[in-house]
């Protein structure tokens, strides 16, 4: 996984594409200040800081994932990386990792446009709490990521695919609202995607109030993640089993 | 050649070559999931904010959007000539470079003209909102011009990026998100600073939604021709500009010998 990150982060300084996301974060976080700000909710401001974030993490992570299905397949190395004694999705999560780097960054950036740019006064309560719940969230979209990334190997172009994973979790992991925003039904499907328990804790520890069960929302974000990765390892390996036998690996 | 004969011709290579980036299957499943996801998710994000009126505003202020954002996709087709190898030959052909690029992406027009009257069907059967019947009726010639307009706009930025090709992605994004932020997709335009709102009567997108908020507001019909004649002008400006600024490109390729080099 260490050789993996190392790979990747001397890719992704080298890649402006991977940095498109620190340009178009910012632009996101004005979009969703100006709805907020035009409606006269400035008590939503922190829910359009979190959700940019929110927004970058996944996005870098997603991108990432994909891309590096894709340029192994460009430069012909997936087979070798298939053959490999070790588990490739661990490869693919140690690569994704380093970029949540450049994720949490337009957490910054978002919370720059709306004190810079919007006036907005959004101060942290909580942060201990907010690091916290911010750490495990980059672990745990690194792991999710790494599942994601089986709809890569068994595809032919992964663009499709990243964008259709994108608002899909926007919507369910309730990044910008609450998940209650949502019909009842759909609800409990949200809870399955960590970035719902994420935003909620992120948003209560810019609250003045006191957050309530961190310990085990903190675990709830981790948790899922955890699995997200072990379920990622093994749908990887049967994808690429598969593509081993239809001889697919290079030509999806 | 006839300018028609190139935008033609152009146009061809560009639907053979787009049958192959879909299936029914992928698209479906892709790139309709996206849209709709993505108009119902700024609807939910305006209905946080305010009240039903506000979500149905922001909600059709997306689903026209849908319409701009896969027209500026010939941002990335613009960058195959380079991959292909065919980048010179375009240089050294006695046409203008620019109008092959204003045929060779049309099929975006086309594909986001079906994309964006789905997604408006869609979100109508979802939410219900009060919108007039007129929109229904009238949305496809509306979003049509919207789409030629964007579509022309995105080959300027295609122009753009083909001395940057590795930032082709960068400009696709920031191009339709400008759009989407200070065009009156989620907020009116007038909500922006006064030069901001100044530029926005350039961009694409801007008098065209104007003009499906007032069908869907039952408004006058004097004033949706207006609009759409104003985003008429707007696509014809950044057609000029395309046509102008590949030449441009062109010429110092040519001198510096760059074609093929630039990073």
């Amino acid at each position: 996984m260490a050789a993996a990150a190392k790979v990747q982060w001397n890719t992704s300084i080298r890649a402006p594409e991977h940095m498109a996301i620190v340009i178009t974060a910012p632009i996101m976080s004005v979009i969703f200040l100006s709805i907020v700000r035009y409606n006269d909710r400035d008590d939503l401001v922190a829910n359009a800081v979190i959700g940019t974030g929110l927004f970058g993490i996944w996005f870098v992570a997603v991108d990432v994932a994909g891309g590096v299905i894709q340029n192994e397949r460009w430069m012909s190395t997936l087979d070798l990386v298939l053959a490999a004694p070790r588990a490739f999705g661990l490869v693919v999560c140690g690569r994704i990792l380093p970029v949540m780097l450049i994720g949490a960054f337009t957490l910054l950036e978002s919370w720059l446009v709306a004190t810079v740019g919007f006036g907005a006064h959004l101060s942290v309560r909580h942060p201990g709490i907010a690091l916290a719940a911010l750490l495990v969230t980059l672990f745990a979209t690194a792991c999710t990521a790494t599942m994601l990334a089986t709809f890569f190997v068994i595809s032919r172009d992964t663009t499709i695919y990243q964008n259709a994973l994108s608002y899909p979790f926007y919507i369910l992991g309730g990044v910008v609202f609450p998940l209650s925003a949502l019909p009842d039904w759909i609800q409990p499907a949200g809870r399955v995607v960590f970035l719902s328990w994420s935003a909620d804790l992120l948003r209560d520890s810019l609250s003045g109030d006191e957050v309530q069960d961190v310990l085990p929302r903190l675990g709830a974000i981790a948790g899922l993640g955890a699995l997200a990765l072990l379920l990622g390892i093994y749908l990887i390996r049967k994808a690429a089993e598969r593509a081993r036998r239809t001889g697919t690996v290079s030509l999806a | 050649m006839t300018a028609k004969q190139v935008i033609g011709q152009a146009a061809f290579v560009g639907f053979t070559e787009f049958k192959h980036v879909y299936t029914l299957k992928t698209w479906l499943t892709g790139w309709m999931l996206r849209l709709v996801s993505q108009v119902v998710f700024f609807g939910l994000v305006g209905k946080m904010a305010g009240d039903r009126i506000t979500a149905e505003y922001v909600l059709l202020g997306n689903v026209v959007t849908v319409m701009a954002i896969e027209a500026t996709l010939v941002i990335t087709t613009a960058a195959l000539e380079r991959f292909q190898g065919t980048y010179p030959m375009l240089v050294a052909s006695p046409t203008n470079m620019g109008l092959v690029y204003l045929g060779r992406g049309l099929h975006w027009v086309v594909a986001g003209l079906g994309s964006s009257a789905l997604v408006l069907a869609l979100v109508w059967g979802l939410f219900r909102p009060d919108w007039n019947w007129r929109v229904a009726v009238f949305a496809l010639p509306c979003l049509a011009l919207i789409g030629i307009s964007a579509y022309a706009y995105g080959a300027f930025l295609a122009a753009c990026s083909l001395r940057h090709h590795k930032f082709r992605w960068l400009y696709l994004n920031f191009g339709f998100t400008l759009l989407m932020t200070f065009c009156g997709a989620n907020v009116p335009r007038s909500f922006w600073p006064a030069p901001i709102e100044w530029f926005t009567e350039f961009l694409p997108l801007s008098h065209g939604l104007a003009a499906v908020r007032t069908l869907a507001a039952a408004g006058p019909v004097s004033e949706v021709v207006g609009q759409l004649a104003l985003e008429i002008c707007v696509a014809g400006l950044w057609a000029v500009l395309t046509l102008v600024f590949f030449e441009r490109i062109a010429g110092k390729g040519r001198r510096d010998g760059s074609l093929n080099f630039t990073s």
